[in-house]
């Protein structure tokens, strides 16, 4: 790309040697019905209604990164494929339990507007939970027993994988660009969503993000069954310690990675991010590397 | 860097593959869970696999 540092064309090239085909890549002929329960089939309708909610999130990213085209073009291939892991759950509903399908309403009712939003917490808040449906979809695959939603919750939770990827690079280069700046909004998102005390599900999903709309302004909220996450992490996947450990590892390595200086838990990022409020040697030394 | 697909940093796999050295296709495979990953982390853990010297059959055609 003659003269920048763009990253989108090479991300596009990675991205679309490693995608999939709905109709061929997908196991259909495998379905065993014995092994899908209503539950389970309720919580495949939930999820195909929070990844449709990619749309307005892409809206917002296109709306708050006006400055900044290479990640806006970045946008249209996440955009693709979070839709597609939509249409992919609502396919598998529609051949084996079209009883659950979402109405049009309901997909409908998960785009809203997003308020303006700082563009590098947004971007950290994404990367992070990226991380963390990894980590959703890979637990959701062990709990399931029916061949092809395995095949699905492994299939997406590998795309999730290559967004966090691809949101890092982005990270990488904000910190290339504004240094202090990006540090201390990666730092900031990267405390809230690895506090499990603040909120248990972490995830954009679970966020306010329309004050006019309050309380009613997130994305679970405007789901059929707003309780439905909670109660599918605990009960029903059981996303448990271990799990969550995954996460907060996923997050605090690459972290770590970005800032080139030891994160090894939530505490060191505490740290790391008071060192940037009274610059230490610590601090100085890393913002310079 | 960290792998998400394989719940490890790279300097863990790396060690991993200093205590147990394997060919680079077996090294994805047993070292890694990039295989049934993303596959986004292949090329640069291969690289720096190669730059430390870490994989076999590099060093064996690198022998004098």
């Amino acid at each position: 790309m003659n003269g920048t540092n763009m990253l989108y064309p090479q991300l596009f090239d990675s991205m679309e040697q490693a995608r999939w085909s709905l109709a061929n890549d997908i196991p259909w002929d495998h379905f065993e019905r014995a092994k899908l329960s209503e539950r389970q089939a309720h919580g495949i309708k939930m999820n195909a209604i929070l990844e449709w909610s990619a749309m307005p999130t892409a809206e917002m990213f296109l709306r708050d990164n006006q400055h900044d085209t290479d990640f806006a073009a970045f946008i249209s291939i996440w955009f693709f494929e979070e839709q597609k892991h939509s249409l992919t759950l609502l396919e598998y509903l529609r051949r084996f339990a079209p009883d659950f399908l979402p109405t049009e309403a309901e997909l409908a009712a998960v785009r809203f507007s997003f308020d303006p939003a700082p563009a590098l917490e947004s971007l950290a808040l994404h990367f992070c939970g990226e991380v963390r449906l990894n980590q959703w979809y890979r637990c959701a695959r062990e709990y399931h027993t029916e061949p092809v939603i395995r095949h699905i919750y492994a299939t997406l939770a590998a795309d999730e994988a290559r967004h966090a990827r691809a949101y890092y690079s982005y990270m990488s280069k904000a910190l290339s660009i504004a240094r202090i700046d990006a540090a201390q909004a990666f730092t900031k998102i990267g405390v809230l969503m690895t506090n499990a005390r603040l909120n248990k599900a972490m995830h954009p999903t679970n966020l306010h993000v329309n004050k006019a709309l309050y309380p009613n302004d997130t994305v679970n909220a405007r789901l059929p069954d707003p309780k439905w996450l909670s109660t599918w992490l605990d009960d029903e996947i059981e996303f448990d310690q271990v799990w969550e450990a995954r996460v907060e590892q996923g997050i605090l390595g690459n972290l770590s990675s970005l800032f080139a200086t030891p994160i090894t838990g939530v505490r060191d990022l505490r740290r790391f991010r008071e060192s940037m409020r009274t610059p230490t040697q610590e601090f100085s030394a890393t913002m310079e590397a | 860097m960290y792998c998400l697909c394989s719940n490890s940093s790279f300097d863990d796999i790396l060690e991993r593959q200093r205590v147990a050295p394997l060919p680079r296709t077996e090294m994805i495979n047993r070292h890694t869970g990039c295989a049934q990953g993303c596959g986004s982390c292949i090329d640069a853990l291969l690289a720096e696999a190669e730059f430390l010297e870490l994989l076999p059959e590099e060093r064996a055609t690198c022998a004098p």
